[in-house]
């Protein structure tokens, strides 16, 4: 039951702090909301039984994702609220009857109540020995391939930000 | 706490997020954006993982986690750079590669 | 039993190809040189040992296989990449890569001083595989490969010195002949295919092919025969895919011996008598095969008693020879066929080796009434010449001798007379020829030019050495098969190994009994022949000095013109093939498919895409916001797609 509830309360957390991270006018602000969705994640996780995710999530998204947007604002003063309006164009307002046919479908889609099962059936579940196993023994060549695209992006984040002589 | 009510959980993050995406003109806002609506993709595969009693969904999370890193550095790498190149960071201003 | 190292008589050719075609320039001439001739000589060594296993097994269980893998899985349809020994594979084996051997050695003097030596060797090491993996395959689809891997190496080896013209259209005539050929082949291959299929073989293993022929009907077995005989009458120079061989002259000596003489030209007849558990139930395409066979070999000796340039005579007589040897497959000799294939192997690769030895040192001249009197000029090579001559003319106690005469024994005995007197004309005018061939260039006057007469000098050892090797040979290969009858007066039983060796492989026709003395008078038949033939072209050529020819010629002009241009077969071809192939290209498919279909559509489909882009181009107008949108929409389109459908 109190699973129940504190699901509820992350559920509208989560909602609020998205949709201020999406509105906010100030890009800190709005990074510092994402952090506290991402937070609300990684607690989401813990009762949805992914303990070791939770802890992956606060690590990687708050800890190191968050705080380099932070830096690049910072570094390059970009904090500036946008003062100009924003434009109400006719694709924003296309944007929204869009989200509206997605929710529809949405609902549509998970009609008919599937209830989680209670509680672990298999002691460990997510845990980070289980993670663990599962990644170096049944994906070990996405587990690799995944490092690699991080070398690349290293590489390419790099290259982007090397100075030239010539541009 | 049903199955469903965390898809649609996961699909109204994800919509918000896609808004955002769609309608801010500040870059790193956009970038924000982008970030959150793959972690509500995160949120739906914990979610199935629970639901099927299997660990994919959660390895699958990982691999997402992963991308969604490299992607920001290259993304914030192209930020610093469109920001020394142009001196601005309005989406709707870069419109030099037009043809 | 299975044997593992059969594998790597292909493997170590393909090895000394990738290695001399990659990086064989930097080697130095030397070394490529080696290379090449010491992956045949290892090939040769792990043959030789095959055939030893052989040897040492039960006369009836001699067969030796190596999977290497499964090729091809295509439905129920299985064929593995598989190599087989048995008695045929390893006779042909041993031929191939002996005299491959020998001819890749004498190569190293023969081509020294071109330029483009590492990729003539590239090339001959490529042939050795695909000559090889043909004789080797135990399915009839691996051994296609082989088949067209031989008639590239053939194209790639006659154009060789590509920039001369004759050599670069030598080649490719000898490419398209093969085509037609092998047109048939495959036609044949897939109606086998699917004649057993039907009948629910999904393999097309020789052995397994054999076992179950019965099952196919007649009619499509014999419609199969003559197919895969169109194929060998395109590789094998037969009646009338021959015209390309003669042509084929234009490449290296050595090529025309190895590929032109004593290997690749033979593939025809080894793919008969290896698919011969096919044609002894397809009389028809038999007859065929031997009508062929008989007519080819009379019409190219008739020819070859006329030419003037050295290689043609020895490329006529091939063809001529190849006749004897379809002849022998074709009246159910396939042991005949195989022996002479052996024996004319080693002679005719000979001869053409001595050939291109006096033309090395006649400085490259090629036609014969520039030679004459170079018998003590270049004495070794003169010696394995006439060896070489002695042995195709059929003189008792050489090899050429006594497969020539079982051949003609056989299609005497079952029954073929006419194809018989085919032959036994051939003989006469095979000796006459190749003899008018050895008193022109050998004996008489010398009428060479002043220029090259000062040059005249022995190839070096690295190319006497194999021919020595060859011409014996060419005198002692025909005592592997001695006639029964001869064994009988020296009291030798089973004189004839060569067809017992043999006899496990081939399903043989109804047995034609023959008498004593009727087989008698056909052999001294035959050897009058032989010296009848010698005699002549003594007669006309070195004691009359050329006389009676020039008088025959005269009183005979159109006969003697008809021969000497080949019975304008080339120009029979060139009108009622080439030149109406030709007038459809330009007028129909150049002028008006090509410019207004082919053209037509592209240039169409370019001004499409240029006036729809002119409209779309402004949908992307770089607002990122709109971009996003669009991207919507076909992610929502999708999505409604497959939740609405």
């Amino acid at each position: 039951m109190i699973n129940h509830v504190l699901f509820y309360i992350t559920a509208v957390l989560l909602v609020l702090t998205y949709t201020y991270a999406v509105i906010a006018g100030n890009p800190v602000y709005s990074a510092l909301a994402m952090g506290g969705a991402f937070f609300l994640t990684s607690f989401l996780f813990v009762l949805l039984g992914a303990p070791f995710l939770a802890v992956v999530q606060v690590i990687i998204y708050v800890g190191a994702m968050l705080v380099m947007f932070l830096f690049i604002i910072m570094m390059f003063d970009l904090n500036r609220s946008s003062s100009a309006p924003v434009k109400y164009k006719p694709s924003t307002i296309f944007s929204y009857v869009l989200t509206m046919i997605i929710l529809l479908v949405a609902f549509y889609m998970a009609r008919g109540v599937v209830k989680m099962p209670e509680g672990f059936t298999v002691v460990g579940f997510g845990s980070a020995e289980n993670v663990g196993f599962n990644l170096l023994r049944y994906y070990l060549l996405p587990f690799e391939l995944a490092s690699f695209i991080l070398l690349v992006g290293v590489f390419g984040a790099i290259t982007f930000i090397k100075k030239r002589d010539r541009v | 706490m049903s199955y469903q009510l965390l898809v649609v959980l996961s699909f109204v993050l994800f919509v918000i997020g896609m808004i955002g995406v769609a309608m801010r003109r500040n870059i790193i806002i956009v970038l924000i954006s982008l970030e959150l609506m793959l972690n509500a993709v995160n949120i739906l595969f914990v979610a199935a993982s629970k639901y099927l009693h299997t660990m994919d969904g959660q390895i699958f999370v990982i691999m997402v986690i992963t991308i969604a890193a490299a992607e920001t550095a290259i993304a914030l790498a192209l930020v610093v750079k469109i920001f020394k190149t142009v001196g601005m960071v309005k989406i709707d201003d870069m419109k030099k590669l037009k043809w | 039993m299975e044997l593992n190292i059969v594998r790597y008589i292909l493997i170590f050719p393909l090895l000394g190809f990738l290695v001399n075609g990659f990086i064989g320039s930097k080697l130095g001439n030397k070394a490529v040189g080696w290379i090449a001739s010491i992956t045949v000589l290892l090939s040769l060594s792990i043959s030789v040992y095959v055939f030893i296993q052989l040897l040492s097994m039960p006369p009836d269980a001699r067969l030796i296989t190596d999977t290497v893998y499964t090729w091809i899985n295509s439905g129920s349809l299985t064929i593995d990449f598989k190599l087989m020994v048995d008695p045929l594979t390893a006779v042909m084996l041993l031929v191939v890569t002996g005299v491959g051997f020998l001819i890749h050695i004498y190569s190293i003097g023969y081509m020294h001083g071109d330029k483009s030596y590492s990729r003539f060797f590239a090339y001959l090491n490529l042939f050795m595989f695909s000559m090889l993996l043909l004789v080797l395959s135990s399915n009839i689809v691996l051994m296609f490969v082989g088949w067209e891997g031989v008639g590239l190496c053939s194209y790639l080896l006659i154009g060789f010195w590509y920039e001369k013209d004759s050599a670069a259209n030598a080649g490719k005539k000898a490419f398209i002949t093969n085509r037609i050929g092998d047109y048939g082949f495959l036609l044949g291959l897939f109606l086998l295919a699917s004649a057993f299929v039907s009948k629910g073989i999904f393999t097309l293993d020789f052995n397994t092919m054999a076992a179950h022929i019965s099952l196919i009907s007649p009619q499509v077995l014999t419609i199969v025969g003559i197919l895969l005989f169109v194929g060998a009458t395109g590789k094998s120079a037969q009646l009338p895919l021959y015209v390309w061989l003669p042509d084929a002259m234009e490449g290296p000596t050595p090529v025309s011996a190895l590929i032109h003489a004593a290997t690749m030209v033979t593939a025809g007849v080894y793919m008969i008598a290896r698919m011969n558990f096919l044609y002894v139930l397809a009389p028809t395409a038999l007859e065929v095969v031997a009508v062929v066979g008989g007519l080819t070999a009379l019409y190219a000796a008739t020819i070859g008693l006329v030419q003037n340039d050295i290689k043609r005579v020895l490329a006529y007589s091939t063809i001529s020879q190849l006749g004897y040897m379809f002849m022998a497959v074709g009246v159910g000799a396939f042991s005949a066929g195989i022996f002479h294939l052996m024996t004319h192997a080693f002679f005719k690769a000979l001869l053409f080796l001595g050939a291109g030895s006096v033309i090395h040192a006649l400085s490259g001249e090629q036609d014969m009434r520039k030679m004459g009197g170079l018998k003590n000029k270049i004495p070794v090579t003169f010696a394995v010449f006439l060896a070489a001559a002695l042995a195709i003319s059929g003189i008792p106690g050489l090899s050429g001798f006594f497969s020539k005469d079982s051949i003609l024994a056989a299609a005497y005995a079952s029954g073929h007379t006419v194809i018989w007197l085919l032959g036994f004309i051939t003989a006469l005018l095979t000796a006459f020829y190749i003899f008018r061939l050895i008193y022109m260039t050998f004996y008489g006057e010398s009428r060479v030019d002043k220029h090259a007469a000062e040059h005249i000098h022995e190839s070096p050892k690295v190319m006497t050495i194999p021919l020595i090797i060859l011409a014996v040979l060419s005198v002692i290969g025909g005592y592997v098969g001695v006639p029964q009858l001869l064994g009988n007066i020296v009291g030798w039983h089973n004189s004839d190994l060569f067809v017992n060796f043999l006899a496990p492989v081939f399903h043989t026709m109804p047995e034609h009994e023959m008498s004593v003395s009727t087989d008698s008078w056909l052999m001294i038949g035959s050897i009058t022949m032989a010296f009848l033939g010698v005699f002549f072209a003594w007669y006309v050529y070195l004691k009359e000095k050329m006389q009676p020819a020039k008088h025959a010629a005269e009183s005979f002009a159109g006969l003697y013109r008809l021969l000497l241009n080949k019975y304008y077969v080339d120009e029979l071809y060139n009108a009622i093939v080439i030149k109406p192939l030709m007038w459809i290209s330009e007028f129909f498919l150049w002028k008006i498919f090509d410019v207004w279909v082919v053209d037509g559509t592209v240039n169409g489909s370019a001004h499409v895409t240029q006036w729809a882009s002119t409209k779309l181009r402004k949908i992307q107008a770089g607002d990122f916001q709109v971009y996003v949108m669009l991207f919507l929409i076909g992610a929502i389109s999708v999505l409604a797609y497959f939740v609405l459908r």
